[in-house]
């Protein structure tokens, strides 16, 4: 159960801006995602709070304490990495054992906490396995089992699920959640797969160049994005340029749409209007005069499984809503779009 | 065994089977003469086989001409062998000792003036030895360390060190940071991290140049021969101190036999060493 604070941590590598003043605060016991596309910045602050690199400026406490100068080895974090990186000449056990052994831990206490760890990740089997005999996710687990064996106070992972396919990928999900919160332990991931940090994380941070863009629950960052690269990486696509009519009217091409209440804008300022593809109604039929909605026509539908994306050319605009696939709407199709006013967003212009 | 070579020969067309007996018969090839040499009692031109073979003359002596020689101690061959492996070995250990950083600096760190030093990195094979040896001469009388085994060794190195820096290179360049980096979040110590981790996983690229580099240094001839001044002498040059005559006796066919022996002996251990230790039963714990 440890706390863990970046205060304007800044890091350089040569005349390269790593991360610029960057401050998060991780609750104890949280499960925290570090969110950005590649060369954001991410795996350096995962390295930094690790102790694997040293911020340039600023600091990095836990529970309070200023571990910025600490060497790796004294900070008792935990890392798993990307490609698991599991010792390819030891067994199972002696991967697993490796932490407790360096450390010095008496013979018997290791064997004890060994056996305790593989029936936690099930792996008891293939203990006097090595690595290249194991599939994918058993080689996840002996790699989450090798850091939980130390009793870390923070789990680190790179990429936890980027590895697996997709079957996989369920079953790590939950298997990450619930060790997570049955041992209630602080984690921070890293990923560039908005869907992994929504699935996985209590609070994901998005990092743009080196800055953090937001830090919230997955869906304030999904419904309320900040910005527009926010809302952009988060895979909105329905985002228009529109102006104020009113604190809770906004005009756009695609015609006017009732929005929430905005307190801090006022008519006449120009905005962005964020309609996400799923929470647009669509029904057949034509939109009577002067009633609400829009008028359009199917142009092409991409089909998902769970879910169909129908893209809607409408008022010279073109809109991408999603459906349940229970029904299934032909290209060609005349609708009527509509959206409640809460569902609507507005970012700055 | 039968039915493995029946089935070899069933997949392998004549061509192949005719490349693969020219490469047998380069190996095993020069050791033939040289064995049936050392067995025989008297070989004179133009005889395809020896005359007279030891077996006929046993009662005259109790080993084969060569061998008696061989383990007498007038033919000096213990003392050689005992300082060709001691120089070999410590060769060995001193370019392990300098080659292991380097290497980790080539393959993991670019610095200013890096592709240079790679590519002159071979420079000492070009320039012929006789050159290395006499300049080399010149100075070590000078520094007093010629006719010893200090000088030998600095001597040997030169040869050495390009092999074993491209060899271990290459290795560690298959060596992600990942791995010692994890052993350091899982708490171990820089020395732990090189004896547990490192070592075993680069393992197959140390003993490979560890063993190329004592097969070098124990077939050093020229450098050897003038740095040692007649003073330190070792297989080679025993060897040629009995052949530069111009004759292959029976005891320069026992000696010659001698000398391979340790490079054999090293290649066997080295094989099971990689098979069994390393990658059977696990390695540092």
């Amino acid at each position: 159960m440890t706390q863990v604070q970046l205060n304007s941590v800044r890091k350089q590598f040569g005349h390269f801006v790593a991360i610029e003043n960057l401050d998060l605060d991780i609750a104890s016991g949280e499960l925290v995602a570090l969110l950005g596309p590649s060369g954001c910045g991410k795996t350096t602050t995962l390295r930094m709070i690790s102790g694997l690199e040293r911020p340039s400026n600023g600091a990095i406490l836990f529970d309070g304490k200023d571990v910025s100068e600490q060497a790796v080895q004294d900070r008792n974090v935990g890392m798993v990495f990307q490609r698991f990186a599991l010792f390819p000449h030891m067994t199972v056990e002696k991967n697993v054992a490796f932490g407790p052994s360096v450390r010095g831990a008496p013979k018997a206490e290791i064997a004890r906490k060994l056996d305790e760890i593989l029936e936690v990740v099930q792996l008891t089997p293939f203990r006097t396995r090595f690595p290249a005999q194991l599939s994918g996710g058993q080689m996840q687990r002996v790699a989450v089992a090798r850091t939980l064996i130390t009793e870390p106070s923070i789990l680190m992972m790179d990429e936890p699920l980027a590895n697996l396919d997709t079957k996989l990928r369920v079953e790590m999900r939950r298997f990450i959640r619930d060790l997570q919160q049955q041992l209630g332990i602080t984690t921070i991931f890293v990923t560039h797969d908005q869907i992994e940090a929504m699935e996985l994380a209590d609070r994901v941070a998005v990092i743009f160049d080196g800055r953090l863009a937001q830090f919230d629950t997955p869906e304030h960052i999904y419904r309320y994005p900040r910005s527009l690269d926010v809302a952009d990486f988060m895979g909105a696509t329905n985002i228009y340029p529109g102006r104020l009519l009113s604190r809770n009217r906004v005009g756009t091409a695609l015609g006017e749409i009732a929005c929430p209440h905005q307190n801090d804008r006022s008519a006449g300022d120009s905005v962005r209007v964020l309609l996400r593809a799923e929470a647009l109604d669509m029904s057949t039929g034509s939109v009577e005069s002067g009633g609400p909605g829009f008028q359009g026509r199917i142009k092409a539908r991409d089909f998902f499984g769970a879910s169909v994306t129908y893209r809607v050319a409408c008022n010279g605009q073109e809109i991408d809503v999603t459906e349940n696939a229970r029904r299934m709407r032909d290209v060609g199709d005349d609708v009527r779009l509509e959206i409640a006013p809460e569902q609507v967003w507005l970012l700055n212009g | 065994m039968a039915r493995r070579n029946d089935t070899l020969s069933m997949r392998l067309s004549p061509f192949q089977k005719i490349y693969l007996l020219l490469v047998a018969g380069f190996i095993v090839g020069p050791f033939l003469p040289v064995i049936v040499q050392s067995l025989a009692f008297r070989w004179a031109w133009p005889e395809l086989l020896p005359g007279t073979w030891w077996l006929e003359q046993r009662e005259k002596s109790m080993l084969p001409l060569a061998w008696d020689y061989v383990l007498s101690p007038y033919s000096r061959v213990w003392e050689a062998t005992v300082n060709t492996v001691f120089i070999g070995l410590v060769v060995t250990a001193i370019c392990l000792a300098i080659c292991l950083p380097v290497a980790r600096l080539l393959a993991r760190e670019s610095f200013p003036g890096k592709s240079a030093f790679e590519f002159f990195l071979s420079l000492p094979l070009i320039v012929p030895e006789a050159a290395i040896g006499i300049a080399l001469l010149m100075i070590f009388i000078r520094l007093g360390l010629a006719g010893s085994y200090a000088g030998i060794i600095i001597a040997h190195l030169i040869p050495t060190i390009p092999y074993m820096v491209r060899m271990l290179a290459a290795v560690y360049q298959g060596l992600g940071r990942e791995f010692e980096e994890q052993a350091m979040i899982l708490g171990a110590r820089p020395l732990q991290i090189l004896w547990r981790v490192t070592l075993p996983m680069l393992l197959p690229g140390v003993v490979a140049g560890a063993l190329f580099t004592f097969l070098v240094s124990t077939n050093i001839f020229l450098l050897t021969f003038f740095l040692g001044q007649g003073q330190v002498i070792t297989l080679p040059t025993l060897l040629f101190s009995k052949i530069s005559g111009g004759n292959l006796d029976t005891t320069a066919a026992g000696i010659t036999l001698i000398v391979t022996l340790p490079g054999i002996i090293l290649l066997i251990i080295s094989e099971r060493f990689i098979k069994e230790e390393a990658f059977g039963k696990g390695f540092g714990s």
